[in-house]
């Protein structure tokens, strides 16, 4: 599904280099999680796949498609792929409902149907009796709950999950892990997950290391 | 929820800020449409009055830029004038600002020739008219009346001299309803100006058509040097103080438009530099560029019609208001039109997308990735 | 209507910017600005009516009263004549001052509520007990001959060239008036009158102007500030630029010259 081929990114000039001539491929329905040491380019790795950072060099493709020829990046984003962060990035002053639905604006389809839509995923989620409530109101594990809803909500064909359970105690960190086993099972989508969590990347299918802006080689196994 | 829903929803969440630069805002129209309607009730004031008199043409001095007709001596003018085709009557007429008692503001004092057409449009409530051209008898118009506190019976004293007051009188005409008028003799008399007039107002026949008009005011024009031939539109649009309130009414559009497109260029500005990991979010969440910018206008747009909106009911309030201050009363009408207002909100719409088009854009431009890294 | 137009025109002559060349080099010699402002005040007849009223060092607010102020003035001489409207106590009481080729300067008192019919009276006599001196009105320090440049200066925003006028012929009453003029308009936006000990005896300030037919600009308001603090404001708020004069306008000053003090035949 995606092919990264030689990609480096590098910021400021090229005196930082947060990743170094990477080349990985993750394939249709797979569940892959990248670790390692903070600072190492995990997160810069999800963000070339998603499309929210250029590769300096390199390129990478999905499904076949090279990242270079794509006119519009927010609608590709759209069109494929759901995100979700540590900190959840949930807007403070719309409702859980709100939070989901507002990324659909813009999408086609009458705003009607996607907010019952969006209704259903709450729903799905266990959050059918919290989809009035404003994030400050929510627990760490609901919060999450509706970043995955929200995530969820165009249909992507790819998850990025950037330490998901980062922000979480046990309880919730459970209660996330199960929800993607079960979007998973039922979906069958594809997640990268970026995580420190062993009990993250214990569900993963197959487990890549990271050091220094490289994948390390023969530390990429599989579950 | 919606974009435009969603936009609304952000300006709520922010009240403050919001009804700060809605307050800017509509302060800004409202001098507009207070200081406009001034200028067109004027215009329009002296347009009525020279209307209801019945008058088609008048004949005047051609003024330099900036003053107002300045008296003339009436008689061989009147009597050549008289001698044009289709011209019914030839009046004069001396108009001053003149104080009317003690410790009163000044009004307008009409002086018009005795029994001529000028007085025939006047409504009387009370007394009756002047009977006679020299004796010292005034009439009061129903505005000027109250201003002054005065009734019939009453006296005042006019340069000088008491006058009784012979009848109080409705125009319909706002500036003639804060007048005093007497006759054109004695208005001559008290202000030391024997055989002058300011205006002399012709009345044509019935027969008298658009091109009659014109060859008066050729004739005029060719025969007469230093006069001129006008309609009354023309001569209100003359006026110096109607082009000067023109003026600044149209200088205080300009202004008050740059000063509207600021604020809401500044708040919008403010707003997405607060709201930086948001419209990040947006971005990685498929929100296309043209999206955001659509939302960043349409919060613009909405601040300044609200603004705008605000303004037109407060502008209005000003300028009704304005007309019972009693400097001004009798002097002042404000006239509003529906297409002028319709303008003005159409106006906000433009500021409100001048003013909130290079935040939108910047705002797209962000890179999501930084974005979402901001605190 | 008055309001707006006087706040109008306020705030026209607030914003027309009268200015000088940086360094003073394009200004014109005092005697030719003295000149200037000696034409500026030429007409073959004018009638001025103003509003005198005036607040004394105590803030106490003196009765206003209104003069007609009728005037000829050309290269061979000047006349004025002033008249009191209102209130009653004035009215039917006037003044006529004449200032001749050879400088000078006579006023002549009268009317019915005179013991005398016509009185000779010191040029330097105050209108109705005001601030409002007949001799100011006449200028003559234009005529002066000795014009002296005092520079450029500002007068409420407004740049202007001053001109130190000084006369020792005789025994004037003033012999020194500082001016500061705009050379465009032929305006003096500040005079100031001194005693032989240079002392400031009052201070004439222009507020508003206005622009006549002819387009010329004439003062519409002005105030007087006295040595005592008293200030006097003149509004003229009407006139006639082309007064018709007549045998009866100045025939005070057709009878024969009396001593001062004394009443004429």
């Amino acid at each position: 599904m995606v092919r990264i081929e030689n990609v480096a990114l590098h910021f400021d000039d090229g005196k930082t280099t947060a990743l170094n001539g990477i080349s990985a491929t993750v394939e249709e329905g797979e569940f892959v999680a990248i670790v390692g040491p903070s600072g190492c380019g995990k997160s810069s790795l999800l963000n070339v796949i998603g499309t929210l950072e250029r590769p300096t060099t390199g390129e990478v493709y999905f499904r076949c498609q090279p990242y270079s020829n794509i006119a519009d990046a927010s609608l590709f984003r759209r069109q494929h792929f759901g995100f979700i962060f540590q900190s959840f990035h949930l807007i403070p002053t719309l409702s859980a409902l709100d939070n989901v639905v507002v990324a659909t604006i813009g999408c086609p389809g009458p705003a009607r149907e996607h907010t019952q839509r969006a209704r259903q995923l709450l729903a799905q989620l266990g959050l059918r009796d919290r989809i009035d409530h404003f994030p400050r109101t929510m627990s760490g594990g609901e919060r999450q709950r509706v970043a995955i809803a929200r995530a969820l909500i165009n249909n992507p064909d790819l998850i990025l999950a950037d330490e998901p359970t980062g922000s979480l105690d046990s309880v919730s960190t459970e209660q996330v892990l199960g929800v993607i086993s079960e979007i998973r099972q039922q979906r069958g989508i594809t997640i990268v997950v970026v995580t420190h969590d062993p009990e993250v990347s214990g569900r993963a299918d197959r487990v890549v290391s990271m050091r220094d802006g490289k994948i390390e080689p023969g530390k990429e196994y599989r579950q | 929820m919606n974009l435009f829903g969603f936009a609304l929803g952000n300006l709520y969440r922010r009240p403050a800020r919001s009804s700060l630069t809605i307050a800017a805002i509509s302060l800004g129209v409202a001098s507009i449409v207070a200081l406009t309607s001034i200028a067109w009730g004027f215009e329009a004031s002296w347009q009525r009055a020279n209307d209801a008199r019945g008058t088609d043409l008048i004949v005047t001095r051609i003024a330099s830029e900036n003053a107002m007709p300045s008296p003339f001596l009436a008689d061989k003018l009147q009597a050549t004038l008289k001698g044009y085709p289709h011209v019914q009557e030839v009046v004069g007429l001396l108009s001053e600002m003149l104080s009317v008692g003690d410790n009163a503001p000044p009004v307008f004092v009409f002086g018009w020739e005795y029994r001529s057409y000028l007085w025939q449009h006047l409504r009387l409530i009370d007394g009756h008219l002047p009977a006679n051209d020299t004796d010292a008898d005034i009439v009061l118009g129903s505005l000027a009346a109250e201003l002054l506190h005065k009734k019939v019976g009453d006296s005042v004293e006019i340069e000088g001299r008491q006058f009784l007051i012979r009848g109080i009188f409705d125009s319909p005409a706002v500036v003639e309803n804060g007048a005093v008028v007497m006759t054109l003799t004695l208005a001559q008399q008290i202000t030391d100006k024997p055989g002058k007039v300011n205006i002399l107002n012709i009345k044509l026949d019935d027969h008298a058509s658009d091109s009659v008009i014109d060859d008066f005011k050729t004739r005029v024009r060719e025969t007469l040097p230093g006069y001129l031939a006008i309609t009354s539109g023309e001569l209100v649009r003359k006026n110096a103080v109607v082009r000067i309130s023109k003026a600044m009414s149209n200088a205080t559009t300009l202004i008050a438009s740059l000063v509207g497109a600021l604020v809401v260029f500044n708040t919008m500005l403010m707003s997405i530099n607060e709201r930086t990991r948001e419209i990040g979010l947006l971005l990685a969440l498929g929100w296309q560029r043209q999206t955001i910018v659509k939302l960043i206008v349409s919060e613009s747009v909405v601040l300044s019609l609200a603004g705008g909106l605000a303004g037109i009911l407060i502008g209005i309030a000003i300028a009704g208001g304005l007309e019972h201050v009693e400097l001004m009363r009798g002097k002042i009408e404000a006239v509003f039109s529906m297409p002028f207002l319709i303008a003005i909100l159409g106006l906000s719409v433009v500021l409100g997308v001048a003013g909130g088009l290079y935040p939108a854009l910047k705002a797209a431009r962000m890179l999501p990735s930084q974005a979402l890294r901001q605190e | 209507m008055r309001f707006i137009a006087s706040a109008v025109l306020a705030l026209l002559a607030t914003l027309a910017g009268q200015s000088y060349g940086a360094d003073g080099s394009d200004l014109p010699s005092p005697a030719a600005l003295a000149e200037t402002m000696m034409l500026a005040r030429y007409s073959a007849g004018f009638e001025a009516r103003m509003r005198i009223s005036s607040v004394g060092p105590d803030g106490k607010q003196s009765t206003p009263f209104k003069v007609a102020v009728v005037g000829q003035i050309d290269s061979q001489r000047e006349r004025l004549a002033i008249s009191g409207i209102s209130p009653p106590s004035i009215r039917d009481h006037s003044y006529a001052a004449e200032r001749t080729a050879d400088g000078r300067i006579r006023v002549i008192e009268y009317g019915a509520r005179l013991p005398a019919d016509l009185l000779e009276i010191e040029p330097t006599t105050r209108v109705f007990d005001s601030a409002l001196v007949v001799w100011d009105m006449l200028a003559p320090w234009w005529h002066w001959p000795k014009q002296i440049s005092g520079g450029v200066d500002h007068v409420d925003g407004r740049d202007c060239q001053n001109i130190r006028s000084v006369t020792n012929a005789g025994t004037p009453p003033i012999p020194e008036v500082v001016s500061c003029v705009d050379a465009k308009t032929r305006l003096p936006w500040r005079t100031q009158l001194f005693d032989r000990q240079h002392i400031l005896l009052r201070t004439i300030s222009t507020r508003r102007t206005m622009r006549m037919e002819s387009g010329a600009v004439a003062v519409r308001r002005l105030t007087i500030a006295d040595a005592d603090r008293t200030v006097t404001d003149v509004d003229v708020y009407s006139g006639d630029e082309h007064y018709a004069i007549s045998a009866a306008t100045f025939a005070a000053l057709d009878y024969a010259h009396p001593a001062a003090g004394q009443a004429a035949p």
